[in-house]
């Protein structure tokens, strides 16, 4: 309550007041003035948010100080700077400094945060290590297809493949984000469900009535956009999510109810969406002229959000923010709240958890809408984009699919869906710049496809490592003892 | 730590501040570059044609050449795309396809020295406000009325006398290939002295290019009814009417490339030369003669249509006779005609007995192509005209969104 008192009674009317006063002690529209306002309003909004929420965002003042400078540094000082390439540089090369030391200090954190002292019972270690050895073994297997296909420039190939997303420094970058921003949401989704005991094979249906409902409400609801041109984004992406999880909890719903096992229910349900896409867009979106659907109204586009000068000439589009904070999301659902723990538990045991006294029937229709929704919203990114359409064939998209290979890839946890997905777009970019050698593109596919489900073996490599770490906390603590009757 | 420090430092140093594409620059020497529209390199269309028109020249005149794949289906990947072939070293980029207009509209000014030539498609703006071809630019059109004129001479020619036409949409491009089908199958019949079973309830457009169901019910019943040969100008929809010629063992025509590998029911095909007008095109690169700025139209003249005279199953219809009727399109004994109107005025020159024939087809209400051709109707149209009724609807859609919301939060809620 004290607590409460102090953030509520402390930060807020700083923050106000700060708004207010500002504008008086000096001129905000000069870009310096600009700059310095908006910083340091940021700066007490997430110390506020972080501090309130103390659990649940950061865990303490630095951290949100951080987060307010990142956030700074991304999407406010580009449109200032936009016009200046050198500021823009500066920019660039303070997130690239920022997001590494960031990276590293919460790794590090995470690695020092083990309890115990064995090596091999460090689940951080273990699970990074687990996926760092599948990668480089994909790699290495990708360098021996290129070998076979064409020894002359495999070695120089190998290297654009490393170079991955900085083939062409920022562009390629926010190309990577832009592709990867899909795949990381289907693989959340996946990953969601499968943390919760099910395995949801139906994302590329939930994903395209997702996308559906996403192009419909952008090319016809035309009218929200005269209410405010932001909103019809957003009613576009909430009735997608809403879509996306009605698709989702009918498997949800025949697991729980009717014993119909969740697999086999939505792998019908991907072709039962794939049909009735095709039938939906024919009778109410469909451009004949051009046998796809029409242009989305440009008040629906997924907002730039200044991405657009950071990462000049790049598709990149503020759905990696949308995709972000939903990762935060769910992992903040799966590992700090009740709700998180119930549907943790129905998957880890049904009849334990009934038991227990938790709805374990509910449960899993709600993780499963869940699941569903987050497909949804991957589908509306991924066609909220000018110049994207949906074609009215009878083909499942992929990206479901994918989501799968991601999921096992970041070991089904929602932080390393991320990175799993963003390594996933970063090889996609180096396959794409691969093409400047003598390579075909069919097989540059397949070059990128063994790499990425080789690396998807992390749990198989796991049990190596774990292997090797026991072996070496054995010799360790042997050494510890004869050292210690030594003395 | 420190070493791991260091490395970072490298890392942010090398490719932190790499923002330019020097690095790429160094490794193209790809000379001639396609980039492929939305099917693979092997897709029995566009993407196929134009490269192995491509192939076969560059390795006789030893060029080197390349295609690239863009990322995805979207105007920006195509441009992306564009700009990887250029980084490849491309002098030149080949385009095929109308999906390629507004990436090239685009590119053109961005590499005044990479030539361009787009086929089947002249470059606009995304928003078809300005069109505009820069001098870098080769836009590369066909007659397809010619292409259609010489099927539908070489189907009567070949004694069938019941035929039909079915077309994508009345888009220009398709609108030439039925007008032209119509008059070459009347010039024949006129030479023959035969009556055609043919008049305007044979002739129809499908209304999308997507193979479907219904596409291949409307071609069966006209197969039942008698119809021996359909000339279906409807891309994708063309697999329908295979479906159902193979279904009443009847014959159909293709289009665009040669179709006879992808069915037995395939008689012919009314050609648009891909290879041949690539080929042309890059000889004048070659030559150092290539100008750009104008549309370039291809026709019989400078052997941009044909029919595949080594793939097609005829039986009666002889090389001889079709280089007979090729050099009469040349020389312009036969004028053929592009359009309906065009098409009134070539009956009325036929003789007597066809006139009557082909007398449904004058009074025939086709839509002109300038009626709808061309004409692009953006969403906005639609939403101005849906806006009234779905009002309601839209705000009565959020209301229960927004509700069904609220009611899982509660529910949410509750259980913790």
């Amino acid at each position: 309550m004290i607590n409460k008192f102090k953030y509520e009674f402390g930060f807020l009317p700083l923050f106000i007041l700060f708004a207010l006063v500002a504008p008086l002690i000096f001129d905000v529209n000069t870009s310096t003035g600009n700059i310095i306002y908006s910083t340091v309003l940021v700066v007490i909004l997430f110390s506020y948010i972080g501090l309130r929420f103390k659990d649940w965002v950061v865990n303490n003042i630095i951290d949100a100080v951080f987060y307010a400078l990142l956030f700074n540094v991304i999407f406010i000082l580009p449109g200032f700077f936009k016009d200046n390439e050198t500021l823009l540089s500066a920019d660039r090369f303070v997130l690239i400094v920022m997001t590494i030391a960031f990276i590293i200090y919460k790794l590090v954190g995470k690695l020092k945060a083990s309890k115990s002292q064995r090596l091999s019972e460090n689940k951080t270690l273990v699970d990074l290590s687990g996926s760092v050895i599948s990668i480089i073994i994909g790699l290495l297997f990708g360098l021996v297809i290129m070998l076979i296909f064409n020894p002359s420039q495999a070695f120089e190939g190998f290297w654009i493949i490393l170079q991955g997303g900085f083939n062409e420094g920022f562009r390629s970058l926010g190309n990577t984000i832009y592709f990867a921003v899909p795949i990381i949401l289907t693989g959340l989704s996946v990953a969601f469900a499968f943390r919760t005991g099910l395995f949801n094979i139906g994302a590329s249906g939930q994903f395209t009535m997702g996308a559906f409902v996403a192009i419909f409400i952008g090319v016809k609801w035309g009218f929200i956009a005269d209410i405010n041109p932001l909103l019809h984004w957003f009613v576009a992406v909430f009735f997608a999510i809403i879509a996306g999880g009605i698709w989702g909890a009918i498997p949800g719903y025949l697991k729980a109810f009717n014993n119909v096992n969740e697999v086999v229910s939505s792998i019908m349900l991907n072709y039962i969406a794939m049909y009735i896409n095709v039938l939906l867009i024919k009778k109410y979106i469909y451009n004949t002229a051009y046998n796809r659907t029409y242009d989305i109204l440009s008040s629906s586009e997924t907002p730039g959000l200044n991405l657009q000068h950071l990462f000049p000439n790049s598709s990149i589009n503020g759905g990696i923010v949308v995709a972000i904070l939903t990762v935060y999301l769910l992992h903040v659902i799966l590992n700090k709240t009740t709700f998180g723990f119930e549907l943790k538990a129905v998957g880890l045991n049904k009849s334990a958890a009934k038991y227990a006294g938790m709805n374990s029937k509910v449960n899993i229709v709600k993780s499963m809408a869940i699941a569903g929704g987050v497909a949804g919203l991957a589908g509306a990114l991924t066609y909220l984009v000018a110049g994207k359409f949906l074609i009215p064939e009878t083909v499942i998209l992929s990206q479901g699919f994918t989501g799968i290979a991601i999921s096992l890839l970041g070991l089904s946890s929602p932080i390393g869906v991320l990175f799993a997905g963003l390594f996933f777009g970063y090889l996609q970019q180096g396959g794409y710049y691969l093409q400047l050698l003598d390579f075909k593109p069919e097989i540059i596919d397949i070059i990128i496809a063994v790499i990425i489900y080789l690396s998807a073996l992390s749990l198989f490599i796991q049990k190596f490592v774990i292997k090797g770490l026991k072996r070496r906390d054995d010799k360790n603590q042997q050494s510890e003892v004869i050292e210690g009757s030594d003395v | 730590m420190k070493k791991l420090l260091v490395l970072i430092a490298a890392f942010v140093l090398v490719f932190g501040l790499n923002n330019t594409t020097d690095v790429l620059a160094a490794d193209g020497d790809f000379e001639i570059a396609m980039i492929t529209d939305s099917g693979t390199i092997d897709d029995e269309s566009f993407n196929q044609g134009t490269w192995e028109g491509i192939t076969e020249f560059c390795d006789a005149e030893g060029l080197t050449y390349k295609y690239y794949k863009p990322a995805e289906i979207s105007d920006n990947a195509y441009l992306a795309a564009i700009d990887l072939a250029v980084q490849g070293g491309a002098k030149v980029v080949v385009t095929p396809g109308f999906l390629f207009e507004s990436s090239v509209y685009a590119a053109q000014t961005t590499y005044p020295d990479v030539k361009f030539i787009l086929i089947d498609g002249v470059p606009h703006t995304p928003d078809y406000a300005t069109f505009e071809t820069a001098a870098n630019t080769m836009p590369i059109l066909f007659n397809e009325h010619e292409s259609g004129f010489l099927a539908g001479y070489a189907a009567v020619k070949e004694g069938y006398t019941s035929l039909g036409f079915t077309g994508g949409m009345a888009v220009p491009a398709v609108v030439k290939f039925g007008v032209g089908f119509v008059a070459g199958a009347y010039y024949a019949a006129e030479e023959m002295d035969i009556v055609l079973d043919f008049n305007s309830d044979r002739y129809t457009y499908f209304g999308d290019f997507g193979p479907s169901d219904e596409h291949k019910n409307l071609a069966s019943s006209w197969y039942v009814s008698g119809t021996e040969v359909i000339f279906s100008a409807a891309g994708g929809a063309g697999a329908s009417v295979m479906a159902a010629a193979s279904d009443n063992s009847a014959l159909m025509i293709g289009v665009d490339i040669d179709q006879s590998g992808q069915s037995a029911t395939v008689l012919t095909s009314a050609m648009k030369q891909l290879g041949e007008a690539v080929k042309q095109a890059l000889q004048l690169y070659v030559d150092d003669a290539f100008v750009g700025g104008t549309t370039v139209t291809k026709g019989a003249v400078n052997d941009g249509v044909a029919l595949p005279m080594d793939t097609s199953r005829f039986t009666t219809f002889n090389q001889a006779a079709y280089d007979a009727i090729y050099a009469k399109l040349v020389d312009g004994t036969v004028v053929v005609p592009a359009s309906h109107e065009e098409l009134v005025t070539f009956f009325t020159e036929l003789d007597a007995t066809q006139y009557a024939a082909a007398k449904s087809f004058m009074d025939f209400d086709a839509p002109s192509a300038d009626a709808i051709g061309g004409t692009y109707t953006p969403a906005e149209d639609t939403t101005e005209e849906v806006k009234n009724n779905e009002v309601l609807f839209g705000v009565l859609g959020v209301v229960i969104g927004a509700a069904a919301g609220a009611g899982v939060m509660f529910f949410m809620g509750k259980k913790q």
